[in-house]
Protein backbone atom coordinates (compact mmCIF):
# COMPACT_ATOMS: atom_id res chain seq x y z
CA UNK A 1 0.00 0.00 0.00
CA UNK A 2 2.54 2.78 -1.14
CA UNK A 3 1.97 5.75 0.49
CA UNK A 4 -1.16 4.83 1.98
CA UNK A 5 0.28 5.36 4.95
CA UNK A 6 2.65 7.40 4.55
CA UNK A 7 4.24 7.86 8.09
CA UNK A 8 4.22 4.12 8.68
CA UNK A 9 6.21 1.52 7.18
CA UNK A 10 3.89 0.02 4.80
CA UNK A 11 5.13 -2.44 1.98
CA UNK A 12 2.05 -3.78 0.88
CA UNK A 13 0.54 -1.92 -2.08
CA UNK A 14 -3.69 -1.85 -2.14
CA UNK A 15 -5.84 -1.24 -5.19
CA UNK A 16 -8.32 1.41 -5.49
CA UNK A 17 -11.47 -0.60 -5.97
CA UNK A 18 -12.20 -0.03 -9.95
CA UNK A 19 -8.87 0.00 -11.12
CA UNK A 20 -7.24 -0.81 -14.57
CA UNK A 21 -10.84 -2.08 -15.85
CA UNK A 22 -10.89 -2.66 -19.17
CA UNK A 23 -13.39 -2.85 -21.27
CA UNK A 24 -14.42 -2.49 -24.63
CA UNK A 25 -15.94 0.40 -26.11
CA UNK A 26 -19.39 0.08 -27.56
CA UNK A 27 -18.48 2.60 -30.46
CA UNK A 28 -16.37 0.71 -32.60
CA UNK A 29 -13.92 3.44 -33.20
CA UNK A 30 -11.14 3.49 -35.82
CA UNK A 31 -8.40 0.59 -35.16
CA UNK A 32 -5.30 1.26 -33.89
CA UNK A 33 -2.82 3.25 -35.87
CA UNK A 34 -0.02 1.32 -34.67
CA UNK A 35 1.38 -1.87 -37.12
CA UNK A 36 1.39 -5.18 -35.88
CA UNK A 37 5.44 -4.65 -36.01
CA UNK A 38 5.52 -1.77 -33.35
CA UNK A 39 3.52 -2.88 -31.14
CA UNK A 40 5.65 -5.90 -31.22
CA UNK A 41 8.50 -3.96 -30.34
CA UNK A 42 6.82 -1.88 -28.24
CA UNK A 43 5.66 -5.07 -26.40
CA UNK A 44 9.90 -6.35 -26.38
CA UNK A 45 10.93 -3.17 -25.36
CA UNK A 46 8.36 -3.59 -22.23
CA UNK A 47 9.99 -6.96 -21.91
CA UNK A 48 13.70 -5.84 -21.95
CA UNK A 49 12.90 -3.00 -19.53
CA UNK A 50 11.65 -5.28 -17.16
CA UNK A 51 14.01 -7.60 -17.70
CA UNK A 52 17.00 -5.42 -17.29
CA UNK A 53 14.78 -3.72 -14.01
CA UNK A 54 14.65 -7.16 -12.33
CA UNK A 55 18.59 -8.27 -12.93
CA UNK A 56 19.18 -4.82 -10.93
CA UNK A 57 16.93 -5.40 -8.44
CA UNK A 58 18.17 -8.72 -7.79
CA UNK A 59 21.70 -7.89 -7.92
CA UNK A 60 21.12 -4.94 -5.85
CA UNK A 61 19.65 -6.72 -3.40
CA UNK A 62 22.77 -8.33 -2.72
CA UNK A 63 24.32 -5.42 -1.46
CA UNK A 64 24.20 -4.42 1.97
CA UNK A 65 22.97 -0.88 1.64
CA UNK A 66 20.10 -2.10 -0.81
CA UNK A 67 16.76 -3.43 0.68
CA UNK A 68 14.90 -5.39 -2.05
CA UNK A 69 11.10 -6.21 -1.39
CA UNK A 70 8.41 -7.57 -3.11
CA UNK A 71 4.41 -7.95 -3.01
CA UNK A 72 2.35 -10.41 -4.72
CA UNK A 73 -1.52 -9.56 -5.13
CA UNK A 74 -4.69 -11.16 -6.08
CA UNK A 75 -7.87 -9.59 -6.99
CA UNK A 76 -11.55 -10.85 -7.37
CA UNK A 77 -14.03 -8.59 -8.36
CA UNK A 78 -17.88 -9.35 -9.24
CA UNK A 79 -19.96 -6.88 -11.24
CA UNK A 80 -23.33 -6.23 -10.80
CA UNK A 81 -25.78 -4.67 -12.68
CA UNK A 82 -23.57 -4.16 -15.63
CA UNK A 83 -24.57 -4.96 -19.11
CA UNK A 84 -20.90 -5.90 -20.56
CA UNK A 85 -19.15 -7.59 -18.13
CA UNK A 86 -19.72 -10.26 -15.57
CA UNK A 87 -15.92 -10.74 -13.27
CA UNK A 88 -12.87 -9.42 -13.18
CA UNK A 89 -9.75 -11.13 -11.52
CA UNK A 90 -6.23 -9.86 -11.64
CA UNK A 91 -2.59 -11.57 -10.47
CA UNK A 92 -0.05 -9.37 -9.64
CA UNK A 93 4.11 -8.54 -8.45
CA UNK A 94 6.15 -5.90 -7.61
CA UNK A 95 9.74 -6.06 -6.97
CA UNK A 96 11.01 -3.19 -5.52
CA UNK A 97 15.02 -1.88 -4.22
CA UNK A 98 15.83 0.66 -1.99
CA UNK A 99 18.90 2.52 -1.08
CA UNK A 100 19.26 3.18 2.51
CA UNK A 101 16.53 5.80 2.94
CA UNK A 102 18.33 7.53 -0.35
CA UNK A 103 15.45 6.13 -3.03
CA UNK A 104 15.03 3.36 -4.63
CA UNK A 105 12.92 1.38 -7.99
CA UNK A 106 10.34 -0.67 -8.63
CA UNK A 107 9.02 -2.89 -10.96
CA UNK A 108 5.86 -3.80 -11.47
CA UNK A 109 3.51 -6.63 -13.24
CA UNK A 110 0.26 -7.45 -13.59
CA UNK A 111 -2.39 -8.87 -15.45
CA UNK A 112 -5.87 -8.74 -15.72
CA UNK A 113 -8.90 -10.65 -17.20
CA UNK A 114 -12.35 -9.43 -17.57
CA UNK A 115 -14.90 -12.09 -18.41
CA UNK A 116 -17.85 -10.21 -20.58
CA UNK A 117 -21.08 -11.26 -20.98
CA UNK A 118 -21.56 -13.42 -23.80
CA UNK A 119 -17.98 -15.82 -23.08
CA UNK A 120 -15.56 -13.58 -24.26
CA UNK A 121 -13.13 -11.77 -22.19
CA UNK A 122 -10.68 -8.97 -22.44
CA UNK A 123 -6.78 -9.78 -21.08
CA UNK A 124 -4.61 -6.90 -19.86
CA UNK A 125 -0.69 -6.94 -19.17
CA UNK A 126 0.18 -3.99 -16.75
CA UNK A 127 3.65 -2.67 -16.34
CA UNK A 128 5.33 -0.48 -14.15
CA UNK A 129 8.38 0.76 -13.40
CA UNK A 130 8.86 3.19 -10.73
CA UNK A 131 11.66 5.35 -9.04
CA UNK A 132 11.90 7.85 -6.35
CA UNK A 133 14.20 9.72 -4.70
CA UNK A 134 14.32 10.99 -1.03
CA UNK A 135 15.59 14.63 0.29
CA UNK A 136 16.01 16.01 3.50
CA UNK A 137 14.81 19.64 4.15
CA UNK A 138 16.33 21.50 7.46
CA UNK A 139 13.84 24.84 6.86
CA UNK A 140 11.01 22.59 6.89
CA UNK A 141 12.43 19.56 8.64
CA UNK A 142 10.88 16.43 7.17
CA UNK A 143 11.53 14.32 3.84
CA UNK A 144 11.33 15.10 0.70
CA UNK A 145 10.20 12.41 -2.26
CA UNK A 146 10.31 12.88 -6.19
CA UNK A 147 9.07 10.10 -7.41
CA UNK A 148 8.15 9.37 -11.18
CA UNK A 149 5.92 6.40 -12.02
CA UNK A 150 5.88 5.18 -15.80
CA UNK A 151 2.73 2.65 -16.72
CA UNK A 152 2.48 0.73 -19.94
CA UNK A 153 -1.11 -1.22 -20.60
CA UNK A 154 -2.01 -3.49 -23.29
CA UNK A 155 -4.73 -5.92 -24.11
CA UNK A 156 -6.66 -6.87 -27.00
CA UNK A 157 -9.52 -4.83 -26.70
CA UNK A 158 -10.17 -4.61 -30.87
CA UNK A 159 -11.19 -1.21 -30.65
CA UNK A 160 -7.81 0.09 -29.52
CA UNK A 161 -9.60 2.53 -27.31
CA UNK A 162 -7.73 0.99 -24.23
CA UNK A 163 -4.96 -0.87 -25.61
CA UNK A 164 -1.32 0.91 -25.67
CA UNK A 165 -1.98 3.05 -23.19
CA UNK A 166 1.26 4.50 -21.69
CA UNK A 167 1.26 7.49 -18.27
CA UNK A 168 3.35 9.33 -16.86
CA UNK A 169 2.70 10.27 -13.37
CA UNK A 170 5.88 11.96 -11.33
CA UNK A 171 4.99 13.12 -7.24
CA UNK A 172 6.08 15.19 -5.33
CA UNK A 173 5.53 14.49 -1.36
CA UNK A 174 6.26 15.84 1.82
CA UNK A 175 6.26 13.79 5.13
CA UNK A 176 7.46 15.76 8.57
CA UNK A 177 9.97 14.40 10.71
CA UNK A 178 7.50 13.64 13.41
CA UNK A 179 5.82 12.03 10.39
CA UNK A 180 2.19 13.58 11.91
CA UNK A 181 1.83 15.99 8.57
CA UNK A 182 2.25 14.97 4.71
CA UNK A 183 0.99 16.52 1.99
CA UNK A 184 1.32 15.93 -1.82
CA UNK A 185 1.28 17.49 -5.46
CA UNK A 186 0.97 14.26 -8.24
CA UNK A 187 0.63 15.00 -11.74
CA UNK A 188 -0.12 12.31 -14.49
CA UNK A 189 0.03 12.55 -18.18
CA UNK A 190 -1.96 9.72 -19.90
CA UNK A 191 -1.84 8.74 -23.61
CA UNK A 192 -4.53 6.82 -24.89
CA UNK A 193 -5.18 5.75 -28.99
CA UNK A 194 -7.58 6.82 -31.35
CA UNK A 195 -7.18 11.05 -29.80
CA UNK A 196 -7.36 10.71 -26.32
CA UNK A 197 -5.32 12.16 -23.68
CA UNK A 198 -5.68 12.85 -19.70
CA UNK A 199 -4.12 15.26 -17.82
CA UNK A 200 -4.29 14.56 -13.64
CA UNK A 201 -3.44 16.77 -10.76
CA UNK A 202 -3.93 15.35 -7.55
CA UNK A 203 -3.11 17.29 -4.47
CA UNK A 204 -3.07 15.62 -1.14
CA UNK A 205 -2.93 16.35 2.08
CA UNK A 206 -2.81 14.07 5.48
CA UNK A 207 -2.11 14.17 9.00
CA UNK A 208 -2.29 11.95 12.30
CA UNK A 209 -5.13 12.55 14.66
CA UNK A 210 -4.97 11.10 18.61
CA UNK A 211 -0.91 10.92 18.73
CA UNK A 212 -0.30 8.86 15.41
CA UNK A 213 -3.07 6.37 16.48
CA UNK A 214 -5.21 7.50 13.22
CA UNK A 215 -4.07 8.62 10.34
CA UNK A 216 -6.06 11.33 7.78
CA UNK A 217 -5.52 11.11 4.05
CA UNK A 218 -7.19 13.78 1.46
CA UNK A 219 -6.91 13.81 -2.21
CA UNK A 220 -8.26 15.05 -4.95
CA UNK A 221 -8.39 13.87 -8.55
CA UNK A 222 -8.41 16.98 -10.88
CA UNK A 223 -8.59 15.40 -14.55
CA UNK A 224 -8.35 17.39 -17.56
CA UNK A 225 -7.79 17.73 -21.66
CA UNK A 226 -10.40 14.92 -22.06
CA UNK A 227 -11.77 14.34 -25.56
CA UNK A 228 -15.69 14.47 -25.16
CA UNK A 229 -16.02 12.14 -27.92
CA UNK A 230 -13.83 9.75 -26.04
CA UNK A 231 -14.76 11.00 -22.30
CA UNK A 232 -18.69 10.94 -21.71
CA UNK A 233 -19.02 14.01 -22.90
CA UNK A 234 -16.91 15.39 -20.28
CA UNK A 235 -14.11 17.17 -21.02
CA UNK A 236 -12.85 17.40 -16.94
CA UNK A 237 -14.11 15.18 -13.78
CA UNK A 238 -13.02 16.46 -10.13
CA UNK A 239 -13.16 13.77 -7.11
CA UNK A 240 -12.15 13.26 -3.61
CA UNK A 241 -11.05 10.15 -1.70
CA UNK A 242 -10.66 10.08 2.14
CA UNK A 243 -9.34 7.74 3.69
CA UNK A 244 -9.14 7.10 7.90
CA UNK A 245 -6.56 4.41 8.98
CA UNK A 246 -6.47 3.35 12.37
CA UNK A 247 -3.19 1.70 14.33
CA UNK A 248 -3.83 -1.18 16.51
CA UNK A 249 -0.81 -1.29 19.23
CA UNK A 250 -1.61 -5.01 19.96
CA UNK A 251 1.15 -7.29 18.94
CA UNK A 252 -1.27 -10.24 18.35
CA UNK A 253 -0.79 -11.77 15.05
CA UNK A 254 -4.41 -11.86 14.58
CA UNK A 255 -5.52 -8.60 15.71
CA UNK A 256 -4.64 -6.27 12.43
CA UNK A 257 -1.75 -3.94 12.56
CA UNK A 258 -4.33 -1.18 11.17
CA UNK A 259 -7.85 -0.69 9.12
CA UNK A 260 -8.48 1.73 6.80
CA UNK A 261 -11.57 3.19 5.71
CA UNK A 262 -11.69 4.50 2.34
CA UNK A 263 -14.05 6.52 0.48
CA UNK A 264 -14.43 8.20 -2.38
CA UNK A 265 -17.16 10.97 -4.74
CA UNK A 266 -17.09 12.82 -7.47
CA UNK A 267 -16.49 11.82 -11.12
CA UNK A 268 -13.25 10.41 -12.08
CA UNK A 269 -12.29 9.62 -15.55
CA UNK A 270 -9.20 8.00 -16.61
CA UNK A 271 -7.54 8.30 -13.52
CA UNK A 272 -3.95 7.18 -12.36
CA UNK A 273 -4.09 6.07 -8.64
CA UNK A 274 -1.17 7.37 -6.87
CA UNK A 275 -1.10 5.00 -3.90
CA UNK A 276 -1.93 2.03 -5.81
CA UNK A 277 0.50 3.03 -8.86
CA UNK A 278 -2.34 1.90 -11.16
CA UNK A 279 -4.35 3.07 -14.55
CA UNK A 280 -7.79 3.02 -14.92
CA UNK A 281 -8.42 2.58 -18.17
CA UNK A 282 -11.93 2.26 -18.23
CA UNK A 283 -14.55 5.09 -20.28
CA UNK A 284 -17.16 4.51 -17.62
CA UNK A 285 -17.67 7.17 -15.24
CA UNK A 286 -15.94 6.35 -11.78
CA UNK A 287 -19.21 7.75 -9.71
CA UNK A 288 -18.24 6.22 -5.80
CA UNK A 289 -16.43 3.57 -4.31
CA UNK A 290 -16.11 2.55 -0.66
CA UNK A 291 -13.58 -0.08 1.02
CA UNK A 292 -12.59 -1.30 4.41
CA UNK A 293 -9.03 -2.41 4.13
CA UNK A 294 -7.19 -4.64 7.11
CA UNK A 295 -3.53 -5.00 7.20
CA UNK A 296 -1.60 -7.54 9.69
CA UNK A 297 1.84 -8.15 10.18
CA UNK A 298 2.47 -11.72 10.19
CA UNK A 299 6.09 -11.44 10.40
CA UNK A 300 8.82 -8.18 11.16
CA UNK A 301 9.17 -8.48 7.49
CA UNK A 302 6.07 -9.57 6.00
CA UNK A 303 2.94 -8.07 5.65
CA UNK A 304 -0.98 -9.16 4.48
CA UNK A 305 -3.22 -6.46 3.36
CA UNK A 306 -6.98 -7.63 2.53
CA UNK A 307 -9.47 -5.05 1.11
CA UNK A 308 -13.15 -5.70 0.86
CA UNK A 309 -14.91 -3.27 -1.16
CA UNK A 310 -17.49 -1.57 -4.02
CA UNK A 311 -17.13 0.77 -6.64
CA UNK A 312 -19.93 2.56 -8.27
CA UNK A 313 -19.98 3.09 -12.48
CA UNK A 314 -21.60 4.84 -15.07
CA UNK A 315 -21.18 3.80 -18.80
CA UNK A 316 -23.14 7.26 -20.45
CA UNK A 317 -23.31 5.26 -24.10
CA UNK A 318 -25.50 2.85 -22.76
CA UNK A 319 -26.84 4.23 -19.73
CA UNK A 320 -25.79 1.80 -17.60
CA UNK A 321 -25.12 2.09 -14.07
CA UNK A 322 -23.67 -0.60 -12.31
CA UNK A 323 -21.38 -1.55 -9.42
CA UNK A 324 -18.09 -3.63 -8.87
CA UNK A 325 -17.92 -5.63 -5.87
CA UNK A 326 -14.37 -6.95 -5.21
CA UNK A 327 -11.94 -8.04 -2.33
CA UNK A 328 -8.04 -7.46 -3.02
CA UNK A 329 -5.34 -9.47 -0.90
CA UNK A 330 -1.59 -8.31 -1.19
CA UNK A 331 1.33 -10.21 0.65
CA UNK A 332 4.49 -8.54 0.71
CA UNK A 333 8.02 -9.35 2.31
CA UNK A 334 11.30 -7.37 2.80
CA UNK A 335 14.72 -9.31 2.77
CA UNK B 1 52.23 56.80 41.04
CA UNK B 2 53.85 53.45 42.10
CA UNK B 3 50.29 52.01 42.47
CA UNK B 4 48.88 53.79 39.20
CA UNK B 5 51.87 52.61 36.93
CA UNK B 6 51.60 49.19 38.41
CA UNK B 7 47.31 49.30 37.72
CA UNK B 8 47.76 50.42 34.01
CA UNK B 9 50.57 47.68 33.39
CA UNK B 10 47.76 44.94 34.92
CA UNK B 11 45.37 46.34 32.83
CA UNK B 12 47.17 46.47 30.11
CA UNK B 13 48.37 42.97 30.34
CA UNK B 14 44.98 41.74 31.12
CA UNK B 15 43.87 43.62 27.55
CA UNK B 16 46.53 42.03 25.82
CA UNK B 17 45.76 38.34 27.45
CA UNK B 18 42.31 38.72 26.10
CA UNK B 19 43.26 40.09 22.72
CA UNK B 20 45.27 37.30 22.28
CA UNK B 21 42.60 35.08 23.48
CA UNK B 22 40.20 36.45 21.27
CA UNK B 23 42.10 35.82 18.33
CA UNK B 24 41.91 31.60 19.11
CA UNK B 25 39.89 30.80 16.72
CA UNK B 26 39.19 27.18 18.87
CA UNK B 27 38.82 29.16 22.00
CA UNK B 28 36.16 31.67 20.44
CA UNK B 29 34.17 29.00 18.86
CA UNK B 30 33.94 27.24 22.21
CA UNK B 31 33.65 30.22 24.58
CA UNK B 32 30.71 30.66 21.63
CA UNK B 33 29.36 27.03 21.98
CA UNK B 34 28.88 27.77 25.60
CA UNK B 35 26.68 30.64 25.34
CA UNK B 36 24.51 29.02 23.03
CA UNK B 37 25.55 30.69 19.91
CA UNK B 38 26.39 28.10 18.27
CA UNK B 39 26.43 30.07 14.41
CA UNK B 40 28.61 32.13 15.74
CA UNK B 41 30.63 29.05 17.01
CA UNK B 42 31.06 28.12 13.52
CA UNK B 43 32.30 31.58 11.84
CA UNK B 44 34.88 31.68 14.33
CA UNK B 45 36.08 28.52 12.54
CA UNK B 46 36.38 30.01 9.12
CA UNK B 47 39.58 31.65 10.03
CA UNK B 48 41.59 27.56 9.57
CA UNK B 49 42.54 26.51 6.55
CA UNK B 50 41.02 23.78 4.71
CA UNK B 51 44.61 22.64 4.42
CA UNK B 52 45.89 22.65 8.09
CA UNK B 53 46.60 20.38 10.05
CA UNK B 54 43.72 20.96 12.23
CA UNK B 55 41.18 20.49 8.95
CA UNK B 56 39.88 17.52 10.38
CA UNK B 57 38.80 18.32 13.16
CA UNK B 58 37.37 21.64 11.90
CA UNK B 59 35.06 19.22 10.13
CA UNK B 60 34.51 17.31 13.12
CA UNK B 61 33.69 20.80 14.98
CA UNK B 62 31.06 21.91 12.55
CA UNK B 63 29.57 18.68 12.18
CA UNK B 64 28.39 18.91 15.73
CA UNK B 65 28.09 22.63 15.81
CA UNK B 66 25.55 22.35 12.98
CA UNK B 67 24.04 19.19 14.69
CA UNK B 68 23.12 21.66 17.59
CA UNK B 69 21.71 24.24 15.35
CA UNK B 70 19.44 21.63 13.58
CA UNK B 71 21.37 22.17 10.61
CA UNK B 72 21.25 18.35 10.07
CA UNK B 73 22.34 18.18 6.26
CA UNK B 74 24.89 20.83 6.67
CA UNK B 75 26.12 18.01 9.88
CA UNK B 76 26.03 15.40 7.74
CA UNK B 77 27.86 16.73 4.83
CA UNK B 78 30.99 18.09 7.86
CA UNK B 79 31.19 14.43 9.46
CA UNK B 80 31.50 12.88 5.66
CA UNK B 81 34.38 15.30 5.08
CA UNK B 82 35.79 14.24 8.11
CA UNK B 83 35.15 10.59 7.30
CA UNK B 84 37.14 11.46 3.75
CA UNK B 85 39.87 12.67 5.75
CA UNK B 86 40.44 10.31 8.06
CA UNK B 87 38.50 6.89 7.36
CA UNK B 88 39.26 5.21 10.74
CA UNK B 89 37.75 7.81 12.54
CA UNK B 90 35.44 6.54 14.87
CA UNK B 91 34.46 10.39 15.55
CA UNK B 92 33.11 11.07 12.49
CA UNK B 93 31.14 7.87 11.76
CA UNK B 94 29.46 7.61 15.39
CA UNK B 95 28.91 12.06 14.39
CA UNK B 96 27.28 11.66 11.20
CA UNK B 97 24.53 9.40 13.25
CA UNK B 98 23.40 12.11 15.41
CA UNK B 99 21.77 14.64 12.25
CA UNK B 100 20.78 10.52 10.74
CA UNK B 101 19.31 9.91 13.48
CA UNK B 102 17.27 13.38 14.11
CA UNK B 103 15.99 12.73 10.47
CA UNK B 104 14.71 9.29 11.20
CA UNK B 105 17.53 7.92 8.22
CA UNK B 106 17.47 4.69 10.23
CA UNK B 107 19.23 2.72 8.15
CA UNK B 108 22.00 5.33 7.42
CA UNK B 109 22.36 5.46 11.09
CA UNK B 110 22.82 1.76 11.43
CA UNK B 111 25.18 1.73 8.61
CA UNK B 112 27.18 4.24 10.69
CA UNK B 113 27.27 2.63 14.09
CA UNK B 114 28.40 -0.66 12.72
CA UNK B 115 31.15 0.79 11.15
CA UNK B 116 31.90 2.64 14.00
CA UNK B 117 31.57 -0.80 15.77
CA UNK B 118 33.56 -2.48 13.17
CA UNK B 119 36.58 -0.22 14.06
CA UNK B 120 35.67 -0.17 17.74
CA UNK B 121 33.99 -3.39 18.89
CA UNK B 122 32.01 -2.74 21.71
CA UNK B 123 32.37 0.73 21.87
CA UNK B 124 29.48 2.72 24.08
CA UNK B 125 28.48 5.14 21.74
CA UNK B 126 28.07 3.18 18.67
CA UNK B 127 26.38 0.46 20.61
CA UNK B 128 23.72 3.21 21.62
CA UNK B 129 23.55 4.42 18.22
CA UNK B 130 23.06 0.93 16.77
CA UNK B 131 20.22 0.33 19.64
CA UNK B 132 18.43 3.26 18.82
CA UNK B 133 18.82 3.33 15.04
CA UNK B 134 17.53 -0.73 15.34
CA UNK B 135 14.44 0.77 17.25
CA UNK B 136 13.75 3.16 14.58
CA UNK B 137 13.16 0.60 12.03
CA UNK B 138 11.24 -2.00 14.66
CA UNK B 139 13.65 -4.45 14.45
CA UNK B 140 13.34 -6.08 17.85
CA UNK B 141 15.57 -9.35 17.50
CA UNK B 142 18.94 -7.29 16.09
CA UNK B 143 18.19 -4.59 18.89
CA UNK B 144 18.13 -7.17 21.91
CA UNK B 145 21.50 -8.37 20.43
CA UNK B 146 22.93 -4.84 20.12
CA UNK B 147 20.93 -4.64 23.84
CA UNK B 148 22.60 -7.23 25.45
CA UNK B 149 25.94 -6.52 24.13
CA UNK B 150 25.43 -3.31 25.69
CA UNK B 151 24.62 -4.97 29.28
CA UNK B 152 27.86 -7.27 28.84
CA UNK B 153 29.98 -4.21 28.39
CA UNK B 154 28.47 -1.88 30.09
CA UNK B 155 26.83 -3.65 33.25
CA UNK B 156 26.62 -0.28 35.71
CA UNK B 157 24.92 1.57 32.74
CA UNK B 158 20.93 1.91 33.19
CA UNK B 159 20.00 3.54 29.64
CA UNK B 160 21.84 0.03 28.18
CA UNK B 161 19.73 -2.02 30.34
CA UNK B 162 16.36 0.29 29.22
CA UNK B 163 16.87 -0.70 25.34
CA UNK B 164 17.44 -4.36 26.37
CA UNK B 165 14.13 -4.38 28.05
CA UNK B 166 12.45 -2.22 25.36
CA UNK B 167 13.69 -4.74 22.42
CA UNK B 168 12.69 -7.64 25.00
CA UNK B 169 9.16 -6.37 25.70
CA UNK B 170 8.41 -5.68 21.77
CA UNK B 171 9.60 -9.44 21.79
CA UNK B 172 6.39 -10.30 23.61
CA UNK B 173 9.07 -11.63 26.15
CA UNK B 174 7.64 -10.30 29.31
CA UNK B 175 9.53 -12.33 31.86
CA UNK B 176 13.04 -11.56 30.20
CA UNK B 177 11.85 -7.76 29.70
CA UNK B 178 10.36 -7.63 33.64
CA UNK B 179 13.58 -8.76 34.91
CA UNK B 180 15.55 -6.13 32.88
CA UNK B 181 13.45 -3.64 33.54
CA UNK B 182 14.14 -4.46 37.15
CA UNK B 183 17.55 -4.26 36.51
CA UNK B 184 17.09 -0.65 35.54
CA UNK B 185 16.07 0.02 38.81
CA UNK B 186 18.25 -1.24 40.37
CA UNK B 187 20.56 1.19 38.48
CA UNK B 188 18.33 4.07 38.08
CA UNK B 189 15.81 3.98 40.99
CA UNK B 190 12.47 5.42 40.12
CA UNK B 191 12.92 5.07 36.27
CA UNK B 192 9.33 6.07 35.08
CA UNK B 193 9.46 3.76 31.65
CA UNK B 194 10.67 0.74 34.09
CA UNK B 195 7.75 1.19 36.73
CA UNK B 196 5.57 1.66 34.21
CA UNK B 197 6.04 -1.66 32.48
CA UNK B 198 6.56 -3.95 35.67
CA UNK B 199 3.31 -2.71 36.59
CA UNK B 200 1.54 -3.36 33.41
CA UNK B 201 -0.71 -6.40 33.91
Amino acid sequence: MKNLFPHKNSAGRARTIGDNLLVKSPRQQARTNMTSNQQWTLKLGGLKLALITLLFITHAAQADSWYANTSASLTQGSYSGSVLRKQLSETGLIVGADYLEQGGVALGLSKTQISMKGSTSTNQNNLLLSGKLHYWLDAIPGKVTLRVDAHRITNNDTSGDTNNVSALAPQVSWLSNDAMLYADLGFAASRYQNQLTANQFTPTIGFALNNGSDWVQLRAYLISGLNPARAANRTSTQALDAKLTHFFASQSALVPSSVTLSVAGGDRLYAVDMDAQSVANLSDIHKSAASLAFAWNVTKASHLLVVLGQSRFQNVTLNNNYKLNVGYASFSTNW
Amino acid sequence: MKSTLTALFASLLLFATTANAQQDPWQLSYQFETAGKYADAVSALDAISANSADAELKSLRRGWLFYLQGNYNDAIREYRLASERNSRSIDARLGVTLPLLAQKRWREAEQNASAALELSPNNYTGLLRLAIALEGQRNWAAMEKAGMALVTSYPSDASAYVYLARAQAWLNNRTAAVTTYRAVLSRYPGHLEAIAYIEQK
